[in-house]
């Protein structure tokens, strides 16, 4: 941690962007990935591009959820601490909020404006999740050889059935070896 | 989006149904935990398995009923569905179970993996590994992509991929951030499927 380094303000800075992300984030955390990397590259300054991308990558490849990149970003913006409140930020208000929605669902489950409002935002996601596409392979990927993998993953993964999983494998070898 | 979502309902998502298959918070913890440490690429799948193939805890129709639930709520559909899941069973010692079994494990691993990624990543190796995953995990979400625009393509493509395409755009070009982009842009999607759904 460098000097001037303000951990109670990281802290709060992470508790209040992750918190109000994850409640406006329908369709799941990647809708709301590209505000995340604006956050935390361009305006809090907690990690660099490449960082974001290799965060992203570890949570990918680690057991749980793929949203935990969120205790990882936590973890870089303020340490172990940072680590704890950037999960539960992320966790524990939408967690809430799905407590609270389930005792009156049934009342409006089949509502009209219920489920207009579920269809009409996924266009509007799905717009997000592209943007997110484009940061993501954008921060990943700075050689002719990371183009390649990353357009083998998503060869393989939308246009035949075998799992895209044995690639990743085979990426950090290369790129262990020093060619991507 | 989904045609059952226009069935009437055949269950109450808070109440358990009176068959033998309600599981104790501890049972309910240990699926959960196990969901979470297999889940590879899309949890979901995963809860599924868990949760109507081999316990058979739900329902397929119950699954998807809750699934459209989570997926209505913002945040993480798979916590979303800890949380409901639990509840439906045994109440907040359920959800808190199920939630819990679900974050902090990968958490602590999470963390091993921070501690592990500060002290190690400058090493030529591990960043150059770093660089082939980081391409990986970035094909990986371009597949994620490719079947959202697949499945938003089989439903009024005419009017859902301008839309989809002009949120992209203005995000993309920092011109709105996400939260301005849903205020512009979800009132008037939102308007057109109401419209079209009459």
């Amino acid at each position: 941690m460098h000097a001037g380094y303000d951990f109670w303000g990281a802290l709060y800075a992470l508790f209040t962007r992750v918190s109000g992300l994850a409640l406006i984030s329908f369709g799941g955390v990647n809708t709301v990935l590209p505000a995340l990397h604006h956050q935390a590259v361009n305006e809090q300054h907690w990690m660099t591009d490449r960082d974001f991308a290799n965060l992203f990558a570890l949570a990918s490849v680690s057991p749980g959820p793929n949203f935990m990149v969120l205790t990882l970003i936590g973890f870089k913006a303020a340490g172990i601490v940072g680590a704890i409140v950037a999960t539960f930020a992320l966790c524990i208000p939408t967690s809430l909020l799905a407590f609270a929605v389930v005792k009156v669902w049934d009342r409006f489950k089949t509502a009209h404006w219920r489920m207009a409002i579920q269809e009409g935002l996924v266009p509007v996601t799905v717009g997000f999740v592209a943007a997110a596409a484009v940061l993501l392979v954008r921060a990943s990927d700075n050689s002719i050889a990371a183009y390649a993998i990353t357009a083998a993953v998503a060869i393989v993964g939308t246009l035949t059935r075998f799992s895209p999983l044995w690639i990743f494998a085979i990426s950090a070898i290369v790129g262990a070896l020093g060619l991507v | 989006m989904t045609s059952w979502a226009r069935q009437p309902p055949a269950f109450a998502l808070v109440e358990a149904p009176g068959t033998p298959n309600v599981p104790t918070t501890r049972e309910i913890f240990f699926t959960f935990f196990r969901i979470t440490m297999l889940a590879f690429g899309g949890a979901i799948a995963w809860v599924h398995r868990g949760l109507v193939v081999d316990r058979k805890w739900l329902t397929e129709r119950e699954f998807a009923e809750t699934l459209s639930l989570c997926q209505f709520l913002p945040g993480p559909n798979i916590t979303n569905f800890a949380v409901v899941v639990g509840m439906r069973f045994r109440g907040v010692r359920g959800a808190v179970a199920a939630l819990a079994a679900l974050i902090v494990p990968p958490m602590f691993i999470l963390i091993g993996i921070g501690v592990l990624y500060e002290r190690i990543a400058h090493v030529a190796a591990v960043r150059g590994a770093l660089n082939g995953l980081s391409a990986a995990a970035a094909g990986l979400f371009v597949v994620l992509l490719v079947n959202l625009l697949r499945s938003l393509a089989r439903s009024r493509p005419a009017v859902n991929l301008p839309i989809a395409a002009a949120s992209f755009a203005a995000v993309l070009s920092g011109v709105f951030s996400i939260p301005l982009a849903l205020i512009a842009l979800g009132p008037i999607s939102i308007a057109v499927a109401w419209f079209r759904r009459r």
